[in-house]
């Protein structure tokens, strides 16, 4: 939500800015999803993603706060912030390609880790959920294109 | 969950009414009649009119724009009338064009600075035009409310206050909620009634540079202006000329001081602004203190001290510094803010996922090595934990008994699991009783472990040695024992026989090139990245350290039984007291025609899968054809997927695993594997492989079927077959495998067999748990201490991730066994257990992981489950977490 994003007159277009992955899954859901994946939990300053890295995994952050770092020659420089219940990492989990930025945790949490093997596994036992996951991760991925494109042409 | 945090930004609609309504009505009304009457007042009275207006009213307004900025917009004349029309719903409710919103405040800016400049000129003393002033600011007003919606007319856009009003109120000291807008329309763009902690950031920091630049502009010349104002002299003297250069001159000098700032140092228009802002209200009231408190003093009948002007002006500055602090912070705020509002926002519904197991729980175990600490949720293994952790740990059978993931406990020891028979064979073999655990089948019980993936645990202190023991070859005279092979009977046998006799002389000859491997590991060969490091179960100098003579590839070619010497390929002979035979099995291949094609491969050693890995990468691979589905072929198929092969699996039985598994169980396995991309054939025979015309290579594979499936490796797991030809040679009994007894003794008093080579009457069998159990058997008898074999739990366990499948002895209720069964093809789970006198004696458990994991603890044990049994009645499978 941006601070002025007035309650008034509905916009011609419908404008799309928020994506809830897998948001109509119930917890019985996720519980089984959680039994293929990957929980991680971190502590404040550590690294879940280091740049450079080969790893074709994404994660949901559950409970703390990540920041996305360079590591600059004498300090860190912070790009931004992830909150709870964000998505990140899913480029790599798609082309596999070195990690583009540092992900290191601002606080201590948890975070699920879901792997291309995890993927797989999920893909054989629930189809449906699978199917739903890699949509969400496709709108994920096309809406940051579009705002990384809107950035580039602004 | 944390704390919701106060929104840093909150819109009017998230504001409390700190006051009711007909309070508002009521102070807009009666500014209005002060308007009217100070109007009349000027009218009639112009002298004294004109210092009410110009001397107090006016002059305390900045005053008010900079600490509650809402109570004017609330009570503001022109936002009274501009209103009407709306809430008499006779607006027309137009939408400012957007050209128009964008310009509309630079016009305001010029219209501002133009009307004060003229106070000099007339309104100051001239009682027509400052009424007509007046009226016609109301005019517009009023039509402006007639015309656009909201409060665009004129509120928000037009009104040559509206821009001092926002430098000065750019961050409220109080703010107070919109009482004009029941809902808000949208009317214009950064709304100051809408945020009006946020609207001046926005402003300044839009991405429209050209409408960011008319509030900088206006800021950046409003303390010239203001001291221009105050510093020139009568324009009826000088002429308008002068005067208007004079104004001019002071804007643009402090237009470019503003500029200068702004180039030379790094800091933020925002800061700059404020600061702007807050010194031209400091200079506004400069001037203008002395004017009000006289006129104040002058009404009331009295007169001030010259010093309370300096204590007006000193109020005001604390109030700038007020504002400036206010400021800084909203702007950290919106730093913040923006950067997580910037990018489209995906949520998670994270109370699902933490419901569902993915929250916090407290830290039990701390890694040293990575320095993290890790939660193991009840029930799990540690290796599960480290697993979830994202840290790396090598592992094998995940059943304690391969000893790949032993790993150093540095403390805490007594916080784990007690050990099971198996795992404490294992940690013996290794020499790490004490020290380590195998991470696969231990559990955190309670309290604080310290775990190091990275450290070698035989380099942790060792506990103190028994110091009972008898070495029982000196009292046997059994000095020399060979053994043939090194896999997990040879070295098992080897670690016992050690430990039985410190001096006995220990051979070990081994075709393998490898020292001691895990070869259920060798899956990862194919795929994996690091190739054979991972995979070795002994440290290297474990040789050294036991007193133990390793032959790696060394082949025996002969056993001269006579003279008790085993005749080596090398031309080497080394003689032995007693002899034990543990050199294992070997790929069968079937008898189908066509297998001395080049592309057709077994997949038995670390070699093997090697040769397996080059093949795929020499060749370009595409697809694979493993011949087999039973475990080894499954695990196989798994492993050429990762390869990125399209891989297919044909199966002689109807179904995969058919030897552990049920139908259902099978069919579950054979849908995951078919989720996976890999394509399974089943009730096939292999006729023939294929190679096409002019292919020096296997092109394909045949089936009786007549179908021929495309590929480029084929690879048989069609079982194995002991390598008993050294035996035959020397002529001990020979079946399947070389026979033995319960001792594990062959038809040679002085000869032992043991593992995939032995034949136990009506056995043979490819298993860890047996060729170790054997193991200790034939070390006891070596030294000729009467121990019988008895067969291990054999649970047969797919070592694949994303499926759990377990099976385990007879699925048959013929002996009486009573069977518990759930789950069916659609659920995608199949748990099938058989209990006989209180005791497991059949499983079948195919599901997601973790499935299987309650049950192969309670075979693994041997657990007594007649407590459970009505439990399992009703179907509650959880009961077999507690037996």
């Amino acid at each position: 939500m941006g601070l002025f994003d007035y309650a008034g007159p509905p916009a011609a277009t419908p404008h799309i800015d928020e994506i809830t992955l897998l948001g109509d899954i119930s917890s019985d859901d996720w519980n089984r999803i959680l039994k293929l994946v990957e929980t991680r939990q971190f502590r404040a300053g550590e690294d879940l993603i280091r740049v450079g890295d080969k790893d074709d995994s994404f994660y949901i952050l559950t409970i703390g706060e990540v920041n996305v770092v360079i590591d600059g020659a004498d300090d860190e420089i912070v790009l931004a912030t992830i909150g709870e219940g964000s998505v990140f990492g899913e480029i790599a989990f798609f082309d596999g390609a070195p990690r583009s930025a540092t992900i290191r945790a601002q606080t201590p949490g948890t975070a699920v880790r879901v792997t291309r093997e995890n993927f797989d596994a999920l893909a054989a036992w629930e189809p449906v959920i699978a199917r739903q996951l890699l949509f969400d991760l496709g709108r994920i991925l096309s809406m940051r294109l579009r705002w990384t494109t809107g950035l580039s042409a602004g | 969950m944390p704390d919701i945090a106060p929104k840093p930004f909150p819109s009017y609609l998230d504001m409390p009414s700190r006051l009711p309504k007909w309070f508002w009505h009521g102070f807009r009304l009666a500014t209005f009649a002060v308007l009217l009457g100070v109007a009349w007042l000027i009218a009639v009275s112009p002298e004294t009119g004109f210092a009410l207006f110009w001397k107090v009213m006016i002059p305390l307004m900045p005053l008010l724009f900079a600490v509650a900025p809402g109570v004017w917009r609330q009570i503001c004349p022109m936002a009274l009338l501009n209103q009407i029309p709306r809430s008499l719903g006779i607006s027309q409710n137009r939408t400012l064009p957007v050209g128009v919103k964008n310009t509309a405040y630079f016009v305001s800016v010029l219209a501002f600075f133009f009307l004060v400049s003229l106070r000099h000129v007339y309104f100051n003393k001239d009682p027509a035009a400052l009424l007509t002033l007046i009226g016609v600011a109301l005019s517009l007003a009023f039509i402006g409310g007639l015309l656009f919606k909201g409060r665009s007319g004129w509120c928000g856009t037009f009104c040559p206050l509206a821009p001092i009003q926002k430098a000065y109120g750019h961050a409220p000291i109080v703010t107070v909620k919109n009482g004009y807008c029941p809902t808000c329309v949208g009317c214009q763009k950064n709304c100051y009634d809408f945020n009006p902690r946020a609207a001046f950031l926005s402003d300044l920091t839009d991405s429209d540079l050209w409408y960011a630049g008319h509030k900088k502009f206006f800021v950046a010349g409003l303390p010239g202006f203001a001291m221009g104002f105050f510093t020139a002299l009568d324009p009826a003297e000088t002429g308008l000329a002068a005067y208007y250069l004079h104004l001019a001159g002071w804007i643009v000098t402090t237009l470019g001081i503003y500029m200068a700032v702004r180039i030379f140092v790094r800091v933020s228009d925002y800061r700059v602004a404020a600061l702007s802002a807050m010194s031209a209200l400091v200079i506004f009231y400069w001037f203008t203190s002395a004017g009000i408190i006289d006129t104040i003093s002058h009404m009331a009948g009295t007169t001030a001290p010259t010093w309370s002007r300096h204590i007006f002006v000193g109020l005001v500055l604390l109030v700038s510094l007020r504002v400036i602090r206010n400021g800084l912070s909203a702007e950290r705020d919106f730093l913040a803010m923006n950067d997580k509002t910037a990018q489209p926002k995906v949520a998670v519904k994270v109370d699902a996922v933490r419901a569902g197991g993915a929250g916090a729980s407290d830290d039990l175990v701390a890694e040293n090595a990575s320095g993290r600490s890790f939660a193991v949720d009840p029930g799990r293994s540690l290796l599960e934990g480290i697993e979830s952790a994202g840290l790396t740990q090598d592992f094998g059978c995940r059943m304690g008994m391969c000893g790949a993931d032993a790993i150093a406990i540095v403390d805490g020891m007594e916080n784990l699991s007690p050990p099971s028979d198996e795992e404490l064979a294992t940690l013996r073999r290794l020499g790490l009783e004490g020290r380590a655990r195998m991470a696969c089948v231990c559990k955190a019980v309670g309290g604080a472990v310290t775990i190091d993936l990275k450290r070698d645990p035989n380099d942790l202190p060792e506990p103190p040695e028994p110091t009972n023991l008898v070495d029982l070859g000196q009292t046997t005279g059994i000095e020399k024992v060979v053994i043939i092979g090194n896999g997990a009977a040879g070295m098992s046998v080897a670690d016992e026989i050690r430990r039985l006799s410190a001096s006995c002389k220990i051979d070990v000859i081994a075709k393998e090139n490898q020292p001691f491997y895990n070869r259920m590991g060798i899956g990862r060969l194919l795929y994996g990245r690091s190739g054979l490091d991972d995979i070795y179960l002994m440290a290297s100098d474990w040789g050294e350290k036991k007193n133990v003579a390793v032959w790696l590839n060394t082949q025996a070619s002969r056993i001269d039984r006579e003279n008790q010497k085993v005749v080596l390929g090398t031309g080497d002979v080394v003689a032995y007291d007693r002899l034990i035979m543990a050199q294992g099995s070997r790929a069968a291949l079937p008898p189908a025609a066509g297998m001395d094609v080049p592309g057709v491969h077994v997949l038995r050693s670390a070699a093997d899968a090697q040769a397996i890995r080059a093949w795929r990468q020499e060749k370009h691979c595409k697809h694979a054809v493993v011949l087999g589905g039973g475990v080894l072929g499954i695990e196989a198929a798994d492993a050429l997927r990762r390869l990125n092969l399209k891989t297919t699996i044909i199966q002689r039985s109807d179904r995969l695993m058919n030897r552990e598994l049920d139908a259902k169980g099978s069919f579950i396995l054979r849908n995951f594997l078919q989720g996976l991309g890999i394509n399974v054939v089943t009730s096939a025979s292999v006729a023939t492989t294929v190679r096409a015309e002019g292919s020096d290579r296997i092109t394909g594979v045949e089936l009786t079927s007549g179908e021929t499936l495309p590929a480029d490796l084929y690879v048989v797991c069609a079982g194995v077959k002991a390598n008993t030809e050294l035996a035959v040679d020397a002529g001990l009994k020979v079946n399947r495998g070389i026979l033995v007894d319960s001792a594990m003794r062959t038809s040679d008093e002085h000869i032992f067999a043991i593992g995939d080579v032995a034949e136990v009457p009506g056995m043979v069998s490819g298993l860890w748990s047996v060729a170790t159990a054997q193991a200790s058997v034939a070390a006891a008898a070596v030294f000729g201490q009467a121990t019988e074999y008895t067969p291990p739990s054999t649970l047969v366990s797919l070592k694949m991730e994303g499926i759990d499948v377990k099976g385990y002895g007879s699925l048959e209720t013929e002996n009486g066994a009573e069977e518990f069964a759930d789950g069916d093809e659609a659920e995608a789970i199949r748990r099938r257990l058989f209990v006989t006198n209180n005791r497991i004696t059949g499983a079948v458990f195919v599901g997601p992981p973790g499935t299987g994991k309650d049950v192969a603890q309670a075979i693994q044990k041997k657990a007594d489950v007649s407590l459970i049994l009505d439990r399992l009645r009703k179907g509650d499978w959880a009961a077999l977490a507690e037996v």
